[in-house]
């Protein structure tokens, strides 16, 4: 493959390239929806283990 | 310059996002929505940096987390990666030595950073930076060639895109060059 074609090639898979820039943007928003309930949730499991921590621990 | 003129200058062409960037659109997507479409109209790439995806992944360490944020980074970047070649830390150096005698604070710019200079100054034809943190690079060493403002809710962020000049660096090598001891030859 030439340096050309393997330039448009890779410029393809990127969201300011898609044909479809709408859906795109929503699996974005999507992206970052999961990655806010990560961590919410592990900062609620954080929070517990050191409430824990704090109950069993006089350090 | 202009929004046409910017347009112009940038059309098929690279742009690295800094890490800020891709912190806040990450967090927010919705709020950079019109700054992709811009990007969109102006036909260019947001070029791929290990660089700025060492500072962006760095403080990860959920596996969830990382491999979202990999998804992420596929979705907005080109695959094209700017090549990281040996020589960009020496050249990392000799404009660090720049920011010193501009009198800039210690450490106030970060090894990466002066890495994403070193190497927006190999590729001054080819790439530019959007960032937030205007005091990064210096308007003595870069050109900030269009702003871009984004309404985020009860903020207002200015994006600005900077390009290395290579006339003011040498310049600046110039000045450099005359220094001795306790004083600067004019």
């Amino acid at each position: 493959m030439k340096d050309e074609e393997k330039i448009i090639k890779n410029r393809c898979r990127s969201i300011l390239k898609s044909d479809n820039f709408e859906r795109e943007f929503l699996e974005l928003e999507k992206i970052s929806e999961k990655a806010k309930d990560y961590i919410k949730k592990e900062n609620e499991c954080r929070r517990i283990q050191d409430g824990n921590h704090r109950k069993i621990c006089s350090c | 310059m202009s929004a046409e003129e910017f347009k112009t200058a940038i059309t098929g062409k690279f742009v690295v996002a800094d890490t800020n960037i891709l912190i806040k659109a990450f967090e927010n997507p919705s709020y950079f929505k019109g700054f992709f479409e811009f990007l969109i109209d102006c036909n260019c790439d947001i070029a791929n940096s290990e660089l700025v995806n060492f500072e962006f992944t760095r403080n990860d360490y959920l596996p969830e987390i990382i491999k979202l944020k990999e998804e992420f980074l596929a979705k907005i970047n080109a695959t094209f990666t700017i090549p990281y070649t040996n020589g960009i830390l020496k050249e990392a150096l000799e404009i660090a030595k720049v920011y010193s005698h501009q009198g800039i604070q210690k450490g106030q710019i970060s090894l990466v950073d002066c890495c994403i200079a070193a190497l927006l100054k190999q590729y001054d034809k080819k790439l530019f930076l959007v960032t937030l943190n205007h005091l990064d690079f210096p308007i003595s060493l870069f050109d900030r060639e269009y702003i871009f403002p984004i309404n985020a809710g009860d903020n207002v962020m200015s994006l600005a895109f900077y390009r290395f000049n290579n006339e003011k660096w040498q310049k600046l090598q110039e000045c450099l060059k005359k220094i001795k001891i306790g004083r600067e030859v004019t």
